[in-house]
């Protein structure tokens, strides 16, 4: 049986007559990379601030590590570890003042972590400067560390990467599969770039004007994601029957506008070809294509219609 | 519990606005017993300045909590930080609990440094001296006592301010007009609304200048210690309320 690190039952927001979260069932499952995803304003941070304890749900229930009781789910709160929205640090202090409030109020013993989680992150050279002369990818990375100390089992990111330079993105992706692999740590992160999360995330929940539209696991999207070969050539129905009869299969589609995808022998375009040629039809376009998260994501929320 | 404390003094410690808070005020310490050397040395002494200052503290200390509640728990809803704060995995009243403990302890420092510097400075200047109408020492003693136990007081008050506000200028703004303009809207209320006068007698506005007076009834001790505890528990308990439904943002 599947154990959820956090599920959300039902769970409902409201903002005077906004709808900001609408009965969400969430279930975000151990040892997985749960990617977010949605528009601005989807609801996405604010189920987020529910979850880290910083908003209040109108109606609905969250259990997180099985518990569901308010004082309970305070206590395993400290199980977890998170970065909602922008990256809250005191601008005064540098970074290791700031990890050392995070320490201190953690009851984390020991300084060491310190440095080395600043290590992880990439910030152990950035000495006595303060947070506030920071890059905003820098203030992300600091945000993160802060979030790690203490090693949570629960890790909640909230568009992470936003200010990470290209390399920074790449080191974060490597850093949070890290994280999830060696250590088992369940991550919740939520992203507007979907190509990222496509990299990383082993669950996915797409939610849209504060519902949740799908959950699917990684799998699960790449056969959504079929991956085909475009063809088209000056008579379909003439390819249909030759696709048919010398490559045996019927996994293709004709579409109206004369295009056919063929999901089959996508890593054979060359035989395909052969075939269609060898029966007398001009190939006028052949080439293999696949739908990727991004145009899968736009199909779920109504914004391009799902062929 | 210990654990937030220990965060929260940290914080205050590298808090910016309250060391330059300490300064200021530490500053003016000084300057007051350099001007009255400069004006006239020769009838002064240590405690007769210090009486005369405390007037002049009883304005820095409301001004200083103040300015201390927005720069030390308005400005973390500003700089985000109250967000990491509340999903510590701790109950929001113990959150609030310690964030005020802390508060009130600097707050209490803070209110000390002023008629500190003018005792220790002015009895290295001019002796410690003493007062005709009652013992300095108890004086002393009674007078720094008081002004911590008021300052406890008034720290609740801004603490609640400043949560219920989530906003550095607001803070000071708001926190600044209760305390400076209560004094004398209570004085012309009262005199039209007797019940009113009544009330102000006896909460913490009212009464604390009485400590500061050389004769105090047992009454007036009575009253000058249950005031500023009783609007502690009051006011931290509205804070805790107040801070457990605030939305952080």
């Amino acid at each position: 049986m599947t154990e959820y690190v956090l599920k959300t039952i039902q769970l409902s927001e409201h903002y005077k007559s906004r709808i900001v979260l609408d009965k969400v069932d969430l279930a975000v499952p151990k040892g997985s990379i749960y990617g977010f995803i949605g528009l601005n304003g989807a609801g996405k941070s604010t189920l987020m601030r529910i979850v880290t304890g910083l908003s209040f749900p109108t109606s609905g229930t969250i259990e997180l590590f099985g518990k569901s009781s308010e004082s309970e789910i305070i206590q395993a709160r400290k199980r977890m570890g998170s970065t909602i929205e922008s990256p809250g640090l005191f601008p005064n202090m540098t970074a290791y003042e700031n990890m050392e409030v995070c320490r201190l109020q953690k009851g984390v013993p020991g300084k060491d972590c310190i440095p080395k989680t600043l290590a992880i992150v990439g910030l152990q050279d950035v000495g006595n400067k303060k947070t506030r002369n920071f890059s905003l990818g820098m203030k992300q990375r600091l945000a993160i560390a802060m979030a790690l100390l203490g090693d949570p089992e629960f890790l909640i990111l909230d568009e992470p990467t936003n200010g990470l330079d290209p390399m920074g993105v790449v080191e974060m992706r490597d850093l949070l599969r890290r994280l999830n692999r060696e250590l088992g740590m369940t991550i919740l992160i939520s992203s507007h770039i979907l190509s990222e999360l496509n990299l990383l995330a082993t669950h996915y929940g797409i939610i849209h004007r504060g519902r949740l539209v799908e959950q699917l696991t990684s799998t699960e999207l790449e056969e959504k994601c079929q991956q085909y070969l475009h063809i088209k050539v000056d008579n379909p129905e003439r390819a249909s029957v030759a696709i048919e009869q010398q490559l045996h299969t019927n996994e293709f589609e004709v579409l109206p506008t004369g295009v056919i995808k063929l999901f089959k022998y996508v890593k054979e375009p060359g035989k395909v070809s052969s075939v269609l040629v060898a029966s007398g039809l001009q190939i006028e376009a052949f080439m293999p294509m696949g739908e990727e998260l991004e145009s899968y994501f736009a199909s779920r929320i109504g914004g391009v219609k799902h062929e | 519990m210990n654990n937030l404390i220990l965060a929260e003094w940290y914080k205050l410690r590298k808090n910016m606005p309250y060391r330059v808070l300490c300064l200021v005020t530490l500053s003016i310490g000084i300057l007051y017993e350099l001007f009255q050397l400069r004006s006239d040395a020769s009838n002064v002494s240590s405690m007769s300045l210090f009486v005369k200052a405390l007037g002049g503290n009883e304005i820095l200390t409301k001004l200083a909590i103040c300015v201390l509640a927005a720069f030390f728990i308005s400005s973390e809803y500003a700089n985000g930080t109250m967000k990491s704060t509340a999903s510590i995995g701790c109950s929001r009243g113990r959150i609030y609990t310690a964030k005020v403990i802390v508060f009130t302890l600097g707050a209490a420092l803070l209110c000390l440094i002023f008629p500190l510097t003018d005792v220790a400075l002015g009895s290295l200047l001019y002796g410690f001296g003493h007062l005709a109408q009652v013992s300095a020492v108890e004086y002393l003693y009674r007078t720094l006592g008081f002004t911590v136990l008021f300052a406890a007081a008034f720290s609740t008050i801004a603490a609640l301010i400043a949560v219920s506000l989530t906003d550095n200028g607001k803070t000071i703004g708001v926190s600044i007009i209760l305390f400076l303009f209560i004094d004398p809207l209570s004085k012309k209320l009262g005199a039209e609304f007797p019940w009113y006068q009544h009330l102000y007698n006896n909460c913490v506005f009212g009464l604390f200048s009485v400590p500061y007076e050389f004769r105090m009834s047992s009454h007036d001790v009575f009253m000058c210690i249950m005031a500023p505890i009783l609007t502690f528990v009051v006011f931290g308990v509205i804070g805790i309320l107040v801070f457990q439904r605030k939305e952080i943002r």
